[in-house]
């Protein structure tokens, strides 16, 4: 198999570079990943990439083959037009080879205090909310930051300091939607702003590219009539 | 890294984007029918189609829509394409360049319409 | 080498590894105003907590009469008595608020129609000690670890905990008197190494099942904590026994949580058959890990297993239907469309037993603290120095770990030994003189890696590793098969010394990593086999076909494996289990059938 692979080699100061591999290798039933941990054991050790769970629920192997965002752990080798290019997420800045600076993208999830605000006095068991309401979270708790969805927006290349991304904003969207979270409003304050949720025009790559098939732009949709209801 | 924001500023300028373009919607086949009904479309028709008040209005009111939504419509590319170090002086006196001129296109529209008698 | 280049960082306490035990851990000194470090290898959301899918066992008693109890009862019958029955109590008493506390954080639990968390059977429990089957784990879909991780996480943010993600622990700072003051880590990004100097220093690692060559595990369970501790001096205790997980999906490894069996899925053989009723009458597909695991691989060597090599089982939910599959059990069907090839909806999920959680490991008693026998008791504390989650060996899985059990033990020792650092860090205010011979020996395993040249590479003596513990240490064992891959590790690690990097850079050198990763797997490995061959009897896990039974009279007790160096390289001890519980009568070790 033939891969085409973006380096870049920090220290060196040389600019960077496409590298391209030749691999004995047979595809079926393999993953991006397993192709990339053949090439560093057999071919060139210093390749760099992150990975951890190779089953895609850790996030973090999020890199763009053939042009797409994916998580390399779940992209089978088998279909996918040779030579395989592989390059970083884009827009974020590029550490080593395929390895890029997430600190922009945890910045925008913390900043929507991804995590429940509920003052009340804690109950002496849980505090009940029923299947109705849970299936609410369906499809926004699930996301495992793996900045496929944000680093292919357009909306983010373009404003990548202020927007806040739709992985950011699907988890803002997320203890908006929990009947258990009081802080509502304050989480509207927050959003609205020319930047930071109306940036979004709806292009939907991100909902395009998530591995874990989440749609964030329906999120965002729904914050937005959120903030509607609340202003008329 | 302290950041402002929050002007709030965000949904007044999409509602209006919204509302602006529901109006357009609403107006045009409204008007395209009012038109069709008034016969072959010479000149005295085309002219008494503007005669009654409230077509005035209700034009004056479209045409503010068109510029409203391609003022925000503006303003939103400026947003997503100028953000160099300087381009914050630079976006405002384009926002202020483009509200006087479609200003003025209001002004002038008002100036057409209610010369209709 | 100068150590005093080295960049010294000064903090309350340390926390190594960024899973659910150490970001509960971090929570309790963060939320108490300490000035805590975390320090993990990935991004917190990245540690394999993330991977566990089937929930966290607590007798709420949401679906079936139950109380805690009967979770002891079954928690010390699944460890097969080897559990430490002080601990376990604790454990079991306190699952119920530990969950709670989980929820008023914020983990979105699956629910009930009458609001309550969603509850759902899994192996190995029952109700009325040894009776009907209870339904006590409480769940989040099939997604329950990356719930109770990501939530966790969340906490840390609000509670502004400081992360140094991406840094990777070299080796515990340990004085004379045998006091740790802190750790060695190298900033991966960087490939600057500097020191964490800490009254406290909490080891949160996870588990270490990469030293086989199939696992559920992530690829950066290496068991880092465990080579620390050998390193510093410090025993693992029962490193034999290892679960190796009934349904891992053939060759990937990945795990298909025990809840698809709590909701209703059976396994059958080649010929259809159900085949858990001729080992386990009454749990049938529900029996404890071990159970189930043994009864595939007879299957499997008797000729019945399924397809082509005949080397896998077939686990069965269809009859549950779509809608069910889909509300509860989402991610097992992703993982099965995407890792075996079969939507579970319509075809059979084909599963093996493959390697997925370590019962041993650092010892420690139930406040998390490190313990070894000093000078006078097998159980003394090791000041400054503690140990939570599956690095950890507390012991509350004994033999064989019930499913749901882990991320229970996550939360609620977490919490424990947080609580307990605060208590030590209250009486011991001071720091003590670092010694800076530690410092550069630290520094020394990390320079070991500039050699220039070497006959052997680091990924080549791991896949040899790896097939010699998956061949001589899996499920079946006997002492030809454990003396020959004793025999054959000790060939693989004489050559380690002969390894070399090709890649030598200094800035996400991912290659060093492997290579620093493969000292702990090796010595862990080594503790395993060492510990098994000792070990003869057959109890939970640890199954030797030349002693089948369990031998209560010799074998009652807790394995510790110390690494001493030429000669002496194994060093074995043995402790006794701790048989009497906190408040309640002992539960006396019988025959143990499901």
């Amino acid at each position: 198999m033939r891969f085409r692979i973006y380096r870049y080699d920090p220290e060196s100061g040389a600019a960077p570079r496409v590298q391209e591999y030749e691999l004995d290798f047979d595809a079926k039933g393999k993953k991006v990943l397993d192709a990339l941990i053949a090439i560093k054991d057999t071919l060139d050790e210093t390749l760099s990439f992150r990975r951890s769970c190779r089953e895609g629920v850790c996030g973090s192997d999020g890199v763009n083959v053939n042009g797409n965002n994916v998580l390399a752990c779940v992209t089978p080798l088998e279909g996918l037009k040779q030579p395989i290019e592989i390059r970083p997420l884009p827009r974020l800045g590029v550490i080593r080879d395929l390895i890029v600076d997430m600190a922009q993208f945890y910045q925008h999830y913390r900043a929507v205090k991804p995590y429940l605000i509920n003052l009340d006095p804690e109950p002496e068991n849980e505090r009940p909310q029923s299947p109705q309401q849970r299936a609410e979270l369906d499809g926004l708790w699930e996301c495992i930051l793996c900045g496929c969805c944000t680093t292919s927006c357009p909306s983010f290349w373009w404003n990548p300091d202020k927007f806040l991304g739709p992985a950011a904003l699907l988890q803002g969207y997320r203890f908006i939607a929990d009947t258990r979270d009081q802080a509502t409003d304050e989480r509207l304050d927050f959003l609205e702003d020319p930047y930071r949720l109306f940036r979004c025009h709806g292009i939907m790559n991100c909902v395009e590219v998530c591995p874990k098939g989440l749609n964030p732009t329906a999120a965002i949709g729904k914050i937005k009539s959120l903030l509607v209801k609340r202003a008329l | 890294m302290r950041r402002v924001g929050g002007s709030h500023r965000g949904l007044d300028m999409w509602l209006m984007q919204r509302a602006s373009a529901v109006y357009m919607a609403l107006f045009l086949p409204f008007f395209l029918v009012c038109a069709l009904a008034a016969g072959p479309l010479d000149y005295a028709a085309w002219h008494g189609l503007f005669a009654s008040p409230a077509m005035k209005v209700a034009t004056f009111l479209f045409v503010a829509a068109m510029l409203a939504h391609a003022w925000i419509g503006l303003r939103e590319i400026f947003i997503d394409y100028l953000h160099c170090a300087r381009c914050t002086l630079l976006r405002l006196a384009l926002y202020f360049a483009f509200a006087v001129l479609y200003l003025g296109c209001l002004v002038w529209t008002v100036d057409i319409l209610w010369n209709v008698r | 080498m100068n150590s005093s280049q080295i960049p010294k960082r000064t903090f309350d306490a340390v926390i190594v590894g960024g899973g659910g035990a150490g970001l509960r851990a971090a929570l309790q000194l963060s939320q108490a105003n300490l000035k805590v470090a975390l320090i993990s290898k990935v991004f917190p959301t990245r540690s394999h907590t993330v991977s566990a899918q089937g929930g966290i066992t607590a007798a709420l008693a949401n679906v079936s009469d139950d109380n805690w109890h009967w979770h002891m009862y079954d928690t010390v019958k699944g460890s097969d008595y080897l559990g430490d029955q002080d601990a376990i109590e604790f454990m079991c008493r306190n699952a119920a608020s530990a969950v709670y506390e989980l929820e008023h954080m914020g983990l979105p639990f699956s629910r009930l129609e009458n609001g309550k968390i969603y509850q759902r059977p899994f192996g190995g429990q029952s109700q009325n000690y040894g009776g009907e089957q209870a339904i006590r784990t409480c769940a989040a879909a099939d997604r329950t670890g990356h719930a109770l991780l990501h939530t966790l996480y969340q906490r840390n943010i609000a509670a502004r905990t400081q992360f140094f993600d991406e840094f990777f622990a070299l080796d515990l700072i340990r004085d004379d008197e045998g006091t740790v003051l802190g750790v060695v880590a190298l900033e991966i990004e960087t490939g600057e190494a500097s020191l964490f100097e800490a009254r406290a220093t909490l080891l949160a690692t996870g588990g270490a099942c990469r030293i086989f060559r199939h696992s559920t595990n992530a690829h950066i369970n290496t068991g880092d904590g465990l080579g620390m501790v050998l390193r510093a001096g410090l025993p693992l205790e029962d490193m034999e026994f290892w679960q190796f997980h009934p349904t891992g999906i053939p060759d990937v490894g990945s795990l298909i949580s025990e809840g698809v069996r709590g909701e209703g899925g059976y396994l059958v053989n080649k010929d259809g058959e159900k085949f858990m009723q001729r080992y386990a009458p009454n749990a049938l597909d529900l029996a404890s890990r071990d159970v189930v695991a043994r009864a595939i691989a007879q299957e499997i060597r008797a000729g019945r297993g399924c397809g082509e090599q005949g080397d896998y089982v077939h686990l069965k939910i269809e009859h549950l239907g779509a809608d069910k599959i889909m509300a509860r059990l989402p991610g097992i069907r992703e993982l099965s469309m995407q890792f075996a090839g079969a939507d579970p909806i319509t075809d059979p999920i084909p599963v093996t037993p493959t390697a997925h959680y370590m019962m041993g490991g650092i010892p420690t008693n139930m406040h998390g603290q490190v313990v070894s026998p000093v000078r006078y008791g097998p159980e003394e504390p090791t000041p400054g120095l503690y140990a939570v989650g599956e690095c950890a060996c507390v012991s509350v899985h004994g033999a064989n770990r019930l499913g749901g059990n882990s991320l229970l033990d996550l939360v609620v020792f977490g919490r424990a030994a947080g609580q307990h650092v605060l208590e030590y860090l209250r009486d011991n205010p001071f720091p003590r003189p670092l010694p800076q011979d530690q410092v550069d020996k630290a520094r020394a395993r990390l320079a070991r890696w500039d050699k220039p040249k070497g006959t052997e590479t680091v990924a080549g003596l791991r896949d040899e590793m790896q097939r010699i513990m998956q061949d001589h240490c899996s499920v079946y064992r006997n002492e030809a098969l454990l003396k020959q891959g004793l025999a054959m590790l000790d060939k693989v690690q004489a050559r380690l010394p002969d390894a070399a990097l090709s890649d030598h850079s200094r800035m996400f050198n991912t290659a060093r990593l492997e290579a620093l990763e493969l000292d702990n797997l090796m010595a862990i490995s080594r503790a395993t086999l060492v510990s098994a061959l000792a070990r003869t009897e057959s109890r939970g896990a640890h199954t030797r076909e030349d002693f089948p039974l369990r031998d209560d009279d010799r074998w009652l007790r807790h394995t510790l494996y110390f690494q001493g160096a030429g000669e002496h390289l194994d060093q074995l001890d043995y402790k006794p289990v701790r048989l009497k519980p906190l408040t309640v009568e002992t539960f006396q070790p019988k025959e143990r059938t499901y």
